[in-house]
């Protein structure tokens, strides 16, 4: 039979401390890299990591110089009341701990999942849960871990490898800009949340060694860096996804950035609209682990010295006493600032420094063979603060909200802004007739969009929901406006509800006449413009910009966005051309045959149909060539300081009107010929679009500056704060070689 | 207490050599028995004595106590000695194999009660047991709870003789034990401890022993009875023994080296110990391709999954993160809940309470009237409540679906555990959505993972995968092809887990990855 011995095996042991070191500290990873080491945060983990390995090493070691049974170790050599003063530091390390898992995940949860419920609710079912965990013991814990570790590593892998095609490289590079210090920082910050390797010291003699393990020679320090390097890999990948997808500025503003680009990578299938709450609910099951493993190590050194038979007791009090402290008002980043300065003044040094001395002394001792003789009576006095809660959690049922489908935003006089909500016909989904057009969208004019929200909330009897939306347009009163255009992206970045992969347009005059053509357009606006980004434009091979990629720009400063632009017709509307948001607003706009040119030279455009003029360009196109596939192609050089760029726009193209019957010979050089009438018509129009926005307009719609981050670095260091400079230095190379099929 | 019974209502009449005295003590214990037979008969020649048959009318086979027994000995006992009256009895009037010496009163009666035929003779202090039985009985039943596509249609029945017999036919095996004991101070329940010895462990077996005898209790009338007696996880509502009514069910898992017990009067055995992943393994599960097998286990563990999961996530999603659903499904769910006028929560359960209603009538309604009540109730007043509004035909949907999963589970008990663990989901989906619900399925894994069925881990082999060479895993989830399957499960003993070698020139060829 199985014994209840409270023994687990190598392999358990090594999930449970993928867990214990990932679950968190995932989350908090790429905001300490980033903050700490800029663009080089990813040479932070990698050091972090590396020191993890030493880390570990040291305390198994340590933890072999105590004879594995660390505490039994102290109790004889020095006796309880030593063994009492040893177990302090450990057991104020581990509370302050499950203090900041508990509130960091209170916060997180209630930002994401439970935005209206008490923030305390939660905090207490999560320990609650927890401590349930703890009771069971080492070995309900590690089984339970062999159960979900494929269920929870799995989607995330997978989430994480989806994140990287997204991911802009610029915002990762270049790598070696930051100083040494901030590396070395950043990578002793990293090395802090492999701190649980610490509990390795009480884990090793709940390791069963079977048989076959010994035979073998297997040694727990290998399963130890097997963990290790899990988590490093880890780290890195969500380090990678985050900084890639968020920019420096804000991965480095947020403790928990990470959180924001669960919105952001899209799962294939189209099942779910939004995966944040899938991937977090699943991400929660790792916590429960962590947070149990806290409690578990907290009850059972806190019994150890109390000698108590069953260290269940002691969970009551610790819940009691955890939520306590997590409930203290205080921002969670200053608890964050002072948790972070205890861990790396005291709570890292100490799981180094007090095994030492324990280890040293105790070989001392024995050297001298003298005996511990002070064995005194202590109590642990537990305080324990119950906190009243006030109220249930607060829901709202699905009819009694209003999912907004689409919302437009215009200014309004100076410093007025109007917003429409466009809401779903449901009557018409229920079959019962259609509702009024009218009273589909919701007109609000107030300062701002807090007010607006606070205007829509008296007027209706339904919750204002974001989590349906499928389209912003922007009028051109708001992207024009740089403050009006920054508070629109703050409350975008700050409302999680409001997912930052929604779509945005801009509007040619005013959102608000986009949004007129609501009742014309069948299924709504929101619908027909989810579709028009999802299916035509991407079709097009155009990119498609959403709410996230316009905050990346506005927090990186240096970035463009290229946003397609909508006009209203008569019942209709159409994609008129682009803007370009360029330093904090829609600085440049083009029209449809512009925007083309702009789109091949950023490498997009496939699908797209050419108009070769005659030399009258009064008459019909002379050839009409469809684009059927284009790459770009960008190579940087440096020449005497300044910078090249030789870049080729290449692709095949069929012709669909213009091509004359005639016999293969023939034909063959018609389509030689027009296939070089095509490249010098795409070269021009490129190279003047280039010319004109780029070199005039000192308006680097490529991105080019941020490109040369990971593609010349030494470009990137020469004009890093002198955009505009690198600008008017490029001498751009441009060959258009297409392939007439 | 009466004055032939102790307190703990054991006989304590003792027996004589008298006969009317031994008459008299079975008279008064069997004071009052209609239905007990006895008559008092002079048999043999010149030296005459007296003999005394009892036995419960309807328990034996009348026509052989008649023909076999009582005709040999008025015919046959002409020479009658003088001494050793007993003994010329036993060997020339009584014509059965089956016929054993009983001496004392209390062996008597439980003999009498359990359907055997006892003669008592003059002048001696013991009495002769004559093995006649013929209860009334439904012989081999067809399986009706477990009902499978391919293999065999026979069920257990509530006759323990019928059942080893059932057991015997498909295990021919000298070591396949069946240990036999009387539970129940008042109805003296035979009780059969199955195990194949050698492969079932000995500290199971030792265990099992020592938890039937732990309590005295008046009666067992079902091995459900039994299995709440012996269980250690009361307050758990997933059972710590595997029921089923399947003979080559319990055969197989006696071939895997689990231990069988069968209750008499009862048609479903218990068979231990378990595990979650045995309770997902249908009987033809080994009678079919391995394709099929594993697609089906599959099917049933996402039965399973939804029939915990789907309220409970429903309620969440709806109330707390409709941005999970795809922008269609929540405008098409809102617009279903349009006008309903009561709560998701509510409404959950008003359909969940009245499908348990339903099925609980269907389980206790006469046999014909099953099928009405499902039309009325399931189709009827379900359509009916959509079309008045007062449901939302998307619940009605969502609890049907959960409903079903439920019985992709192939064992019943199993099943209503998670039908029990699906409100507690659900009301912790309603408090606190989606964190909430996996709350809920944190504390549920926590509670399994603490489960232990006879020392066994109720989650092997999930939570131990790599145990028994990793063997385990191969009929779980997925079940490997027939031949890959070469090991006895973790319940076997360490040195009898091999199951299957192949034959290679006459001989056999051990499994690579024995111990």
């Amino acid at each position: 039979m199985f014994s209840d011995n409270d023994k687990i095996s190598l392999r358990q042991f090594t999930r449970l401390l993928v867990f214990d070191l990932f679950s968190v500290s995932g989350l908090i990873i790429p905001n300490l890299a980033a903050a700490s080491s800029g663009r080089d945060g990813i040479l932070a983990i990698c050091l972090g990591t590396l020191y993890a390995f030493i880390y570990g090493y040291l305390i198994l070691i340590l933890c072999k110089q105590t004879g594995g049974r660390y505490l039994n170790y102290c109790d004889d050599n020095f006796g309880r009341f030593v063994t009492f003063f040893v177990a302090i530091p450990y057991i104020v390390k581990l509370f302050l701990c499950l203090v900041f898992s508990a509130r960091i995940f209170g916060q997180v949860i209630n930002q994401t999942l439970l935005a209206d419920t008490d923030n305390r609710i939660i905090i207490l079912f999560l320990l609650m849960v927890s401590a349930y965990s703890a009771s069971k013991g080492m070995e309900v814990r590690a089984r339970i871990t062999e159960i979900i570790y494929f269920l929870v590593m799995v989607p995330i892998v997978l989430f994480l490898l989806l994140g990287i095609r997204k991911v802009d490289p610029a915002n990762l590079t270049p790598l070696f800009t930051e100083s040494m210090k901030d590396i070395g920082a950043g990578s002793y910050l990293i090395l802090l949340t492999f701190s649980a390797l610490e509990m390795m010291i009480f884990a090793v003699p709940m390791i069963h060694y079977r048989k076959s393990d010994i035979k073998k020679g297997k040694k727990m320090y290998n399963y130890a860096a097997r963990a290790i390097t899990i988590t490093g890999i880890l780290d890195i990948l969500m380090y990678v996804v985050t900084m890639g997808l968020l920019g420096r500025k804000e991965t480095a503003d947020k403790l928990w950035s990470a959180i924001s680009i669960f919105q952001m990578v899209k799962l294939p299938g189209g099942l779910v609209q939004r995966q944040d709450a899938f991937i977090l609910s699943i991400w929660l099951l790792s916590i429960f682990t962590l947070t149990g493993a806290l409690f578990y190590y907290l009850s059972y050194i806190s019994g150890h010295i109390l000698k108590l038979s069953n260290r269940n007791y002691l969970l009551v009090p610790l819940i009691l006493l955890v939520f306590g402290v997590a409930v203290i008002p205080i921002d969670t980043e200053q608890f964050f600032y002072y948790f972070r300065r205890y861990m790396m003044y005291i709570g890292m040094p100490q799981s180094l420094i007090i095994p030492l001395l324990v280890a040293c002394t105790g070989k001392l001792k024995k050297f001298i063979n003298k005996k511990a003789v002070v064995n005194t009576v202590f109590a642990f006095i537990v305080a324990a603060g119950a906190v009243s809660l006030t109220g249930c959690s607060d829901m709202t049922e699905i009819e009694d909200r209003n999912f907004i489908q689409a919302v437009g935003i215009d200014a309004k006089g100076k410093d007025m802004i109007e917003v429409y909500y466009i809401l779903p016909d449901l009557k018409v989904l229920t079959k019962q007739a259609a509702e009024d057009p009218k009273r589909l969208k919701l007109a609000f004019a107030d300062k701002d969009f807090s007010e607006v929200e606070e205007d829509y909330s008296l007027e209706n009897n339904k919750r204002l929901d974001f989590s349906q939306l499928k389209a912003i347009i922007l009028g051109d009163g708001i992207s024009k406006s740089k403050d009006k255009m920054n508070a629109f992206l703050t409350y975008v970045e700050n409302k999680y509800e409001l997912g930052r992969n929604t779509p945005v347009f801009l509007a040619e005059g005013k959102a608000g006449d986009i949004m007129d053509l609501n009742s014309d357009i069948e299924g709504g606006i929101g619908d027909y413009l989810a579709q028009l980004s999802r299916i035509n434009l991407r079709n097009n091979g155009i990119k498609e910009i959403d709410a996230g990629d316009l905050i990346l720009a506005r927090n990186e400063g240096n970035r463009t966005v290229i946003l397609p632009m909508l006009h209203a017709d008569d019942k209709k509307m159409r994609v008129s051309g682009v803007g370009i948001y360029s330093e904090g607003a829609v600085g440049f706009y083009a029209n449809k045959e512009e925007s083309d040119f702009i789109y091949f030279s950023c490498g997009f455009g496939k699908n797209k149909v050419l108009y070769l003029p005659e030399d009258d360009k009064s008459n019909l196109p002379k050839y009409v060539i469809k684009i059927n596939r284009i790459t770009r192609t960008m190579e940087f050089r440096e020449d005497n300081g300044k910078p090249y760029l030789d870049m080729i726009v290449e692709g095949s193209a069929s012709i669909q009107k213009g091509l004359e019957k005639k016999e293969d010979r023939a034909k063959n050089s018609d389509i030689e010929k027009i296939e070089e009438e095509c490249n010098a018509y795409v070269r021009e129009n490129i190279a003047k679009t280039i010319k004109s926005i780029c070199m005039d307009g000192k308006l680097d719609y490529m991105n080019l500056y941020p490109m040369t981050g990971y593609r010349k670095r030494s470009l990137w260091l020469d004009y890093k704060g002198r955009q505009a400079d690198f600008l008017t230095n490029l001498s751009i190379n441009l060959k258009v070689d297409f392939h007439i099929e | 207490m009466t004055l032939l019974h102790d307190d703990k209502n054991h006989i304590t009449a003792l027996f004589s050599k008298s006969l009317d005295e031994n008459i008299d003590t079975l008279s008064a214990l069997f004071e009052n028995c209609a239905d007990v037979v006895k008559r008092k008969f002079s048999v043999g020649g010149a030296n005459q004595t007296d003999i005394f048959i009892i036995y419960i009318d309807n328990m034996i086979d009348k026509e052989l106590l008649e023909m076999n027994t009582l005709l040999q000995l008025f015919r046959d006992l002409k020479e009658m000695p003088e001494t050793d009256k007993f003994e010329y009895i036993k060997n020339q009037g009584i014509q059965t194999v089956d016929l054993v010496e009983v001496n004392t009163i209390a062996e008597i009666v439980g003999q009498i009660l359990s359907g055997d035929t006892i003669i008592l003779v003059d002048g001696y202090d013991k009495a002769l047991k004559v093995s006649m039985r013929k209860m009334p009985n439904r012989g081999v039943p067809t399986s009706e709870n477990e009902v499978s596509v391919r293999g065999s249609k026979e069920s257990f029945s509530e006759a323990l003789f019928i059942n080893r017999v059932l057991l015997r036919r498909r295990i021919k095996d000298t070591n396949l034990k069946m240990k036999q004991l009387k539970i129940g101070t008042r109805t003296r329940t035979d009780v059969a401890v199955c195990y194949l010895e050698g492969v079932a462990k000995p500290e199971v077996l030792a265990e099992i022993e020592r938890r039937l005898n732990e309590y005295v209790i008046d009666g067992i009338l079902d091995s459900g009875m039994l299995e709440q007696l012996t269980e250690r996880n009361t307050y758990s509502p997933f059972p710590e023994y595997q029921s089923t009514e399947r003979p080559d069910k319990a055969a197989a898992a006696i071939l895997d080296g689990r231990v069988v017990i069968l209750v008499d009067n009862s048609p479903v055995v218990i068979v231990l110990p378990t595990t979650l992943n045995s309770f997902f393994q249908a009987s033809d599960d080994a009678y079919t391709r391995w394709e099929v097998a594993t697609f089906l286990r599959l099917l049933r563990y996402i039965g399973a999954f939804l029939t915990i999961a789907l309220p409970g996530l429903y309620v969440a999603v709806l109330n707390y993160n409709a941005e999970l659903l795809s922008p269609a499904m929540s405008l098409s769910f809102a617009a279903a809940r349009e006008g309903v006028p009561f709560s998701v929560l509510v409404e959950v359960i008003i359909m969940e309470i009245s499908f348990q209603m339903l099925l609980e009538a269907g389980v206790r309604m006469p046999g014909p009237m099953g099928g009405t009540l499902g039309i009325v109730g399931g189709l009827i007043i379900g359509d009916a409540a959509v079309n008045a509004n007062i449901v939302s035909p998307i619940v009605v949907i969502v609890i049907a679906l959960t409903a079903i999963t439920a019985f992709t589970v192939p064992n019943e008990p199993f099943a209503s555990a998670f039908r029990i663990i699906r409100y507690f989901i659900l009301a912790l989906s309603a408090f606190l959505g989606l964190f909430g619900f996996i709350i809920g399925i944190t504390c549920l894994l926590i509670h399994l993972g603490g489960l232990k069925s006879f020392g066994m881990p109720y989650m092997v082999p999930f939570a131990a995968s790599g145990i028994n060479h990793g063997t385990d895993t191969k009929d779980a989830m997925l079940r490997f092809p027939f031949r890959k399957l070469r090991r006895r499960p973790l319940f076997a003993s360490k040195d009898e887990r091999t199951k299957l070698v192949k034959r290679e020139g006459g001989k056999e060829m051990e499994d690579e990855n024995e111990d």
